[in-house]
């Protein structure tokens, strides 16, 4: 299922039957059913449902994928940082951590947008930084455990520089803990993407974005219009069933 | 016209001032209509019975005859016979009254700013005159009103008998305090604030009279003092002595008013309830005894609201957000042609839209029909670029053709300035009714053309005013502009040089001095010509598209009438009921 959406997001756009965009004429036939032509029916400007469906896929996992690389790698580094040297360098930078993790992620992230504006690029740093705590505290977590080792101890003995032996000795030995978390927060990423994009934060408004379709469109339920909620919805929670199976699949192979 | 209808119109000009004798000139003689007649001479001051006498005596009929009563006030709004609107039956009865938002500022009389907040305040007060749906001047708490023959004083009767809720009885004071005290000061985001006349302005010259000295003459002046200026509802001198922000929800005298409905309780934004004013001065005889009015979180609520029969009708909705309820056809819609409209302004101080041909590039890029169906379901008319609507009687239709779609002239235009490569720019918007559709329509539009690329942000209401609305750089915005009986407000604000609401930072000396002869035009034919003017220049230079003018939709259980709006969001159910 992962793999479908991760084809769709490269060639979706390609292979969709209309311009997920639309163009002006659209609108005459907004909010239109399901039928032969516009299989999952048409939005309120009257773009195709399906069309914009599946160019949704590039947005939510580019953006998602960015998000989380960009706190895999800072929340990496800092975990290193923190769990190598540990004592005051581990108080200090743990109790930041700990003060950022008390904030909840979403109003996090829309306290940040609010300052950036709406763009993509803001959206993946702001992301990002937010889950930089997340994976330093489980870095650290593995790092302090892999630090006690005897190889560490031998590479100190060499008088090896503290960078070498983070990156050379004790990160390759944790790469099975932040393959899993990267997975993991890929999961959380692509929820906390949709949830910013549904609360309108973030996201360009003629962007083919599932969050956003949803949040333009629910208010139409009650019309018996559920076609431009339904199937936005489905695909979030396919891709991110899909991520999540293949999280555990990606655990399970390390034990 | 025969020899004693003849004497009578003669009698009425004798006592007639100056510019009320244009206007019975400019009817007489066929320049304006009966319709235009009945409408110029309620502004200028004839009185109904005589303005009836030359309707009479000089029209041709060409007009259909109907009959609004107004809170007790009655006029006629058209000449000829009388059909009156038959309102529905009203026993011991409750109305419920769907509204969304809740009001903006509160229902607060000095910072109302808003179409909801307007709306509830005019539930309990009342102003001096009423601008109804078809741009009619109606008395209402001024019987009648004159002007000086250089029309820069005006002088307002006001009506006997009526009282407060408290049972206090209105008197001149209460209208000098009204408009010389906190409604005229420090209140520029009002509507207060875009009328502008003098403090002070205000006189009391007996206990029933109130004469107003103007800076300059205006043959619109009853508007200002109308409900169009919806900050401007009479209140007791003895609250504004002691008025406090927000005072009005919540001081000694809350909710005063002279109005038919008292308020018996309001949760704010939430729920308000109203009951019949026994010592009302009009006749309600068939107002219901209770009115219940629900404030919903948005749109969508209010729609479920109506579907499970909680509400007996939604006061104002969208033709997108209420299409459910629009096309069930056992409801009554009701909807009226307004003033409102959506301005898409450009900054024309910087690249690229400093070159006027690329303000027309995207002016004749948009095909407005297709807007109007599409995002308004119909329920609309064109824009031709200038706010001077086309149901204004100052409004020159021959001034300048309508604008309508052509992508090769557009793309000719940005090659002559230049831009032929085309060129990137922000285009924010607030999140209202339909606008981030329009929005989002205006960007695919300029698709089509050789790479101009627009960036769409949708903003929630205070971020939009407060960081993006008169800040733009180089940018487009598209802001809203609520129903007005005239359109000085639109012609001031956002379009002088020093416009408190010129988003636009354009600056046309030539169009400041026609904005000066416009608003001190002696007659209509003379304030038509420079209107002309007025039109020609604006869709020439383009500081804003008009694509279109917006209808009021109001959706009724199909039970239930007589509930009747105004373009630009007051509600009158004194007359309402239901059937059956």
């Amino acid at each position: 299922m992962t793999l479908m959406w991760v084809f769709l997001a490269v060639f979706g756009e390609a292979i969709a039957p209309f311009d997920p965009l639309g163009v002006p004429e659209d609108v005459l036939n907004r909010l239109d059913s399901p039928s032969a032509d516009h299989w999952f029916g048409t939005d309120q400007l009257g773009r195709d449902v399906f069309s914009r469906v599946l160019a949704g896929a590039r947005q939510a996992l580019t953006v998602a994928l960015g998000a989380t690389v960009l706190g895999t790698v800072v929340g990496t580094l800092v975990g290193l940082i923190v769990g190598y040297f540990g004592g005051i360098v581990d108080d200090i930078i743990s109790r930041i951590l700990d003060a950022f993790l008390s904030i909840p992620l979403v109003i996090t992230g829309m306290i940040a947008l609010t300052a950036l504006g709406p763009n993509t690029v803001g959206v993946v740093i702001v992301i990002g930084l937010v889950f930089t705590p997340l994976i330093a505290k489980t870095v650290r977590a593995a790092v302090l455990a892999e630090r006690q080792l005897d190889y560490v101890s031998a590479a100190q003995l060499r008088r090896e520089n503290p960078l070498h032996i983070m990156v050379v000795e004790i990160l390759p030995n944790v790469t099975n803990v932040i393959t899993v978390e990267f997975t993991v927060r890929l999961g959380y990423a692509i929820f906390t993407v949709l949830a910013l994009s549904f609360l309108g934060f973030g996201i360009e408004p003629s962007v083919p974005d599932w969050g956003l379709a949803i949040a333009n469109h629910y208010q139409f339920l009650t019309n018996d219009v559920w076609w431009p909620v339904l199937f936005p919805a489905a695909a979030i929670a396919s891709l991110v069933v899909g991520i999540n199976l293949l999280s555990d699949g990606i655990a399970q192979a390390y034990e | 016209m025969n020899k004693r209808e003849r004497r009578q119109v003669d009698a009425i000009r004798r006592r007639s001032n100056e510019i009320q004798n244009h206007v019975i000139d400019e009817f007489e003689y066929g320049k304006i209509s009966r319709r235009e007649f009945i409408r110029k001479g309620s502004i200028v001051g004839l009185t109904l019975p005589f303005v009836g006498v030359i309707a009479a005596a000089c029209g041709s009929g060409d007009d259909a005859a109907t009959t609004t009563t107004l809170a007790g006030a009655t006029t006629t709004t058209a000449g000829g016979g009388a059909a009156t609107t038959t309102l529905a039956p009203a026993g011991p009865t409750t109305i419920r009254v769907g509204m969304n938002p809740g009001p903006a500022v509160g229902i607060e009389p000095v910072l109302i700013n808003d179409e909801i907040g307007l709306a509830a305040f005019g539930q309990t007060a009342q102003y001096l005159v009423f601008s109804d749906d078809e741009l009619n001047a109606v008395p209402v708490l001024a019987e009648s009103w004159e002007s000086n023959a250089a029309g820069d004083v005006w002088t307002f009767n006001i009506r006997p008998g009526v009282t407060f809720h408290d049972g206090t009885p209105l008197t001149a004071a209460d209208v000098v305090a009204t408009f010389n005290g906190p409604i005229a000061s420090g209140n520029a985001a009002s509507a207060y604030g875009t009328f502008s006349f003098a403090a002070g302005a205000a006189v009391a010259l007996d206990d029933l009279t109130v004469q107003f000295t103007l800076d300059q003459p205006s043959g619109a002046f009853p508007f200002f003092v109308s409900s169009d200026n919806y900050n401007a509802g009479i209140l007791p001198k003895a609250f504004w002595d002691s008025y406090t922000e927000g005072s009005y929800e919540t001081g000694a005298q809350k909710f005063i008013g002279t109005g038919a409905w008292i308020n018996e309780s309001y949760d704010p934004g939430v729920f308000a309830v109203y009951t019949k004013n026994p010592n009302y001065w009009g006749d309600n005889s068939n107002q219901p005894d209770r009115m219940e009015v629900t404030f919903f979180a948005n749109e969508a609520a209010a729609v479920t609201a109506f579907q499970d029969d909680q509400v007996d009708v939604i006061h104002h909705l969208s033709a997108s957000g209420g299409a459910a309820l629009i096309e069930d056809a056992s409801n009554t819609v009701q909807s009226i042609s307004t003033a409102q409209h959506r301005q898409v302004y450009f900054d024309t101080t910087t690249p690229p839209f400093d070159d006027k041909r690329v303000r027309q590039a995207m002016a004749i890029m948009l095909n407005r029909p297709l807007l109007i169906d599409g995002l308004l379901g119909g329920f609309g008319s064109v824009g031709n670029d200038h706010p001077i609507w086309e149901f204004f009687p100052m409004y020159n239709p021959g001034a300048v053709p309508q604008r309508e779609q052509d992508l090769g002239e557009a793309q000719a235009l940005l090659d002559a300035a230049g831009y032929a490569d085309g060129f990137t720019a922000a285009l924010d918007t607030l999140e209202f009714s339909e606008m981030s559709a329009l929005a989002q329509l205006i960007q695919s539009t300029a698709a089509q053309l050789n790479n101009v690329n627009l960036t769409v942000g949708v903003h929630d209401v205070g971020t939009y005013y407060s960081d993006y609305w008169l800040a733009a750089q180089g940018s487009m915005g598209i802001v809203n502009y609520g129903h007005r009986g005239v359109p000085n407000v639109y012609l001031g604000a956002p379009l002088l040089s020093d416009g408190t609401w010129n988003a636009s930072h354009w600056v046309n000396l030539d169009y400041d001095a026609l904005f000066d002869q416009f608003v001190t035009s002696p007659d209509l034919e003379t304030q038509r010509g420079v209107a002309g003017q007025i039109q020609t220049l604006l869709n020439d230079e383009v500081p804003f598209i008009v694509p279109y003018y917006l209808d009021f939709i109001s959706i009724l259980k199909p039970n239930y009438g007589g509930f009747e709006t105004t373009g630009m969001g007051h509600y009158d159910a004194v007359n309402s009921g239901f059937t059956g």
